[in-house]
């Protein structure tokens, strides 16, 4: 009896738990490529089911990331500017594709209309290395970057944020 | 305490002469609830998170928290909370230190009993702060999130659920943007010894959270390479609303956790309860809720009017590598391992749409390298950069297509796989004696049943057993009873190279040797463990050997312990649409200390598919130890529920 006890307890240690990032990654600083700490934790949790887990609490009433500070945020909406944090990885490679779901999310969040959606992705992936011009870019640098080309494109121009 | 306060109210601001007796609207509407049963409505019900159970034949509210009572007999009493909330809105205390009305905490009760009694003559009810936060939720619909299990950790085949708030842009949703509200237990930082038999046990406490989405993503589909179905509810805009009410009220409210039974999908059902009580959709689970079967019950007509697949990186990056030559294949490797740099003449001398391809799985495979740990942060980040910057040169040639199909869609979806119970009956013959039997699994998936709808490769089986009746002796005996046991075959190639395991425990029935010689049938509880690894052959072939040490424990045995190593190799047969399957297996175990033995054992399996959750399953198997050889073979029924 103890040694079944024992052994579905070692089985069971497969399916632990593992604390949950506290770590949201948001705000304009955040960087390319980054990955979370803890990735050991993650790796163990890689062979984990996630059926108990700790939650920090995030009391309901902070739904996305803390505002980030400095002037490059400023432009952008508070969402607009947490998504792109929250998926830069994703919208890296959209970009580079010149397609993707996060990608077009992003064009949703800016406001871009359906017609001028395929020059958005064109632009994009065109200028894909002056967006990404450094490996530390962040993603507010992006931001700024995308602005920017966006501002001198002759048709896109409208959609520059001031 | 809020109870106490309420009393204090009554008293202190009732009119005098009136001061003992509650104020007559609060009479009124008392009474109206007696004649109208919203004590003992569904709603109310619901609300509470009332339930009765097998040791409890009287309704009693699973909430632990004592902030969420306005009645100390709240808990057992549905009509005493019904009386108290109603005296607690009709006098409402003084606001609070944040300046919030205190009956907000109930807001989702008001709302209700509302509708239910009409509140008129009540001081009328202004939350701004949860008006503040229903706003910036902006949910427009409600969806169930199941995300699969994944390669190599066959107990994650047990699932998990959330349910995602979702968002819309101009009219659109948008799944990225959507919150999912979960429940967890409040586990803290234990180990693993601890915190099971603990979740087990419903020592823990358990809250509801909320999250966004691309969070959930993140650990689950990112770094977990799990595919993620989501199921989208048919609720209307006011059970909607009635969700986050209720979803409000719960913000600190702790309920018991318990592993098996009143775990995270369990309580996601309460809160659907609560938007449609009629459903009553978390009752009637006789055991342990089984993620997956929650996710059955939604998907009825009217609930679930759309699912959604969402491959995990690893599927998508498998997929891809599909639609390359061998040659790409590697070159997109040696990128992506930085052996070739992105200027290599083998990558040039390919058309730019094989160039794009090759550069898009390079990126790929290096992104999930970097997740699953096995390149370091900053090697992968300029090497990721590059990559993506040739791969955009490409664009004026390729333009912004997708340059292969999507990952098509798995036939069966998880929630129409087999039942995650099973019954079998069968016969057979062993050793020269025939025999009937019976088999039964609590659950989940062993490797010879239907594959549809579960990963391939992974079995996890709890309790399990079969009992005989022997024809010859007319004797009844229970053949095996096996506590668990979980198979992980994973393939490797080229990309991945995940090393497989097995473990069992269980009592089984073993030919041991005999005072008189030769051997017998005899129990022996086996507890087995081993490493392996597994490799496809074509698409239809699934080849694996394992190395594992075995310990028995018998009575037969003179130290009554057996120990020693053993070997296992076998090949998985499967057809297109997966009707039937077969494997062919070997294994031989040498132990040692008190049964000095070799056990050498042979065979084949095979599984028909009948329906969904019907299945004929045929054994065959020679077995030979201590110079003594035999026969076994069966054929059975297996049903599924």
């Amino acid at each position: 009896m103890r040694a079944f006890i024992l052994a579905l307890i070692l089985a069971m240690a497969s399916t632990a738990a593992h604390a949950q990032d506290a770590d949201v990654g948001c705000g304009v600083g955040t960087e390319m490529w980054k990955g979370n700490s803890g990735i050991a934790s993650k790796m163990a949790a890689s062979f984990t089911n996630q059926m108990l887990f700790q939650s920090i609490s995030i009391t309901f009433g902070a739904l996305g990331c803390s505002d980030g500070t400095g002037q490059v945020g400023a432009v952008f909406d508070p969402q607009l500017r947490n998504y792109a944090a929250a998926h830069f990885d994703r919208l890296a490679s959209d970009m580079a594709e010149g397609h993707g779901e996060s990608l077009e999310t992003l064009a949703r969040l800016w406001k871009i209309e359906d017609a001028d959606r395929a020059s958005f992705y064109r632009l994009t992936q065109q200028h894909f290395a002056q967006l990404y011009d450094a490996d530390h870019v962040t993603v507010g640098e992006m931001l700024a970057n995308l602005n920017g080309l966006l501002r001198e494109d002759e048709h896109l121009h409208v959609y520059a944020r001031s | 305490m809020r109870a106490a306060l309420a009393a204090i109210a009554l008293v202190a601001l009732a009119p005098p002469g009136l001061a003992a007796d509650p104020p007559p609207d609060l009479a009124l509407l008392v009474e109206r609830a007696r004649t109208r049963s919203v004590a003992t409505s569904l709603e109310w019900l619901a609300l509470l998170h009332y339930e009765r159970g097998i040791l409890t034949p009287r309704a009693r509210s699973r909430a632990r928290s004592d902030a969420f009572y306005l009645s100390p007999d709240g808990r057992t009493h549905p009509h005493a909370e019904l009386v108290a909330t109603l005296a607690f809105f009709s006098t409402p205390p003084p606001e609070n230190a944040d300046g919030e009305d205190p009956r907000c905490a109930f807001i989702a009760r008001f709302h209700f009993l509302d509708r239910a009694l009409d509140l008129a003559r009540v001081p009328p009810l202004a939350c701004p702060a949860f008006e503040a936060w229903r706003r910036e939720l902006a949910a427009v619909g409600v969806t169930m999130i199941f995300p699969e299990a994944f390669l190599n950790n066959p107990a994650s085949m047990f699932g998990h659920t959330l349910l995602r708030l979702d968002q819309a842009v101009e009219q659109e949703t948008v799944d990225y943007l959507g919150k999912t509200i979960d429940f967890a237990a409040q586990t803290g930082e234990e180990s693993a010894l601890v915190y099971i038999p603990k979740g087990v046990l419903g020592i823990y406490s358990g809250r509801f959270g909320l999250h966004p989405y691309y969070q959930q993503l993140e650990r689950y589909s990112d770094w977990e390479n799990r595919d993620v179905w989501e199921y989208r509810l048919a609720l209307s805009n006011d059970e909607i609303e009635r969700l986050l009410m209720h979803l409000w009220e719960l913000e600190v409210i702790e309920f018991p956790y318990y592993f098996f039974d009143q775990n995270c999908s369990y309580h996601l059902l309460r809160l659907l309860d609560v938007a449609r009580p009629d459903l009553r959709l978390s009752r009637g689970f006789p055991t342990a809720v089984n993620p997956i079967d929650t996710v059955r019950r939604l998907v009825r007509p009217g609930l679930v009017s759309e699912v959604r697949y969402r491959p995990s990186p690893l599927t998508e990056l498998r997929h891809a590598l599909r639609h390359l030559t061998r040659d790409e294949r590697t070159l997109a490797r040696h990128i992506a391992r930085g052996r070739r740099p992105l200027d290599d003449p083998t990558l040039a001398a390919l058309s730019p749409p094989r160039r794009a391809m090759v550069l898009s799985v390079a990126y790929d495979y290096l992104r999930y390298a970097f997740l699953s740990g096995s390149v370091a942060e900053e090697e992968s980040r300029s090497l990721s950069r590059q990559i993506l910057i040739a791969r955009s040169r490409l664009g004026t040639e390729v333009g912004q297509e997708a340059l292969w199909p999507p990952v098509p869609r798995p036939k069966v979806r998880p929630d129409e796989s087999h039942g995650s119970s099973m019954l079998g009956v069968g016969g057979g013959f062993e050793n020269g004696q025939g025999f009937v039997s019976l088999r039964g699994r609590l659950a989940l998936h062993d490797l010879i049943d239907p594959a549809g709808g579960f990963i391939e490769g992974a079995k996890i089986s709890l309790l399990s057993g079969e009992l005989r009746y022997l024809v010859e002796s007319k004797q009844v005996r229970l053949h095996e009873l096996v506590a668990m046991e979980v198979i992980s075959i994973a393939p490797r190639d080229a990309f991945v190279k995940p090393i497989s395991w097995t473990f069992s425990t269980g009592l089984r029935t073993r030919y041991l040797p005999r005072d008189s010689g030769g051997v017998a049938p005899k129990y022996a509880f086996q507890t087995d463990g081993g490493i392996g690894l597994a490799h496809g052959l074509g698409p239809h072939i699934l080849a694996y050997g394992f190395g594992e040490a075995i310990l028995q424990l018998s009575g037969s045995f003179q130290n009554a312990a057996a120990l020693g190593p053993g070997a296992r190799v076998g090949a998985w047969l499967r057809v297109p649409g997966d009707r039937w399957r077969g494997h062919l297996y070997g294994s031989v175990a040498r132990l040692f200390v008190s049964n000095d033995a070799t056990l050498w054992q042979a065979g084949l399996s095979q599984r028909l598919t009948l329906q969904r959750n019907a299945a004929l399953v045929l054994d065959a198997s020679y077995n030979r130890t201590r110079g003594e050889q035999w026969a076994s073979a069966g054929l059975g029924l297996r049903i599924y529920f």
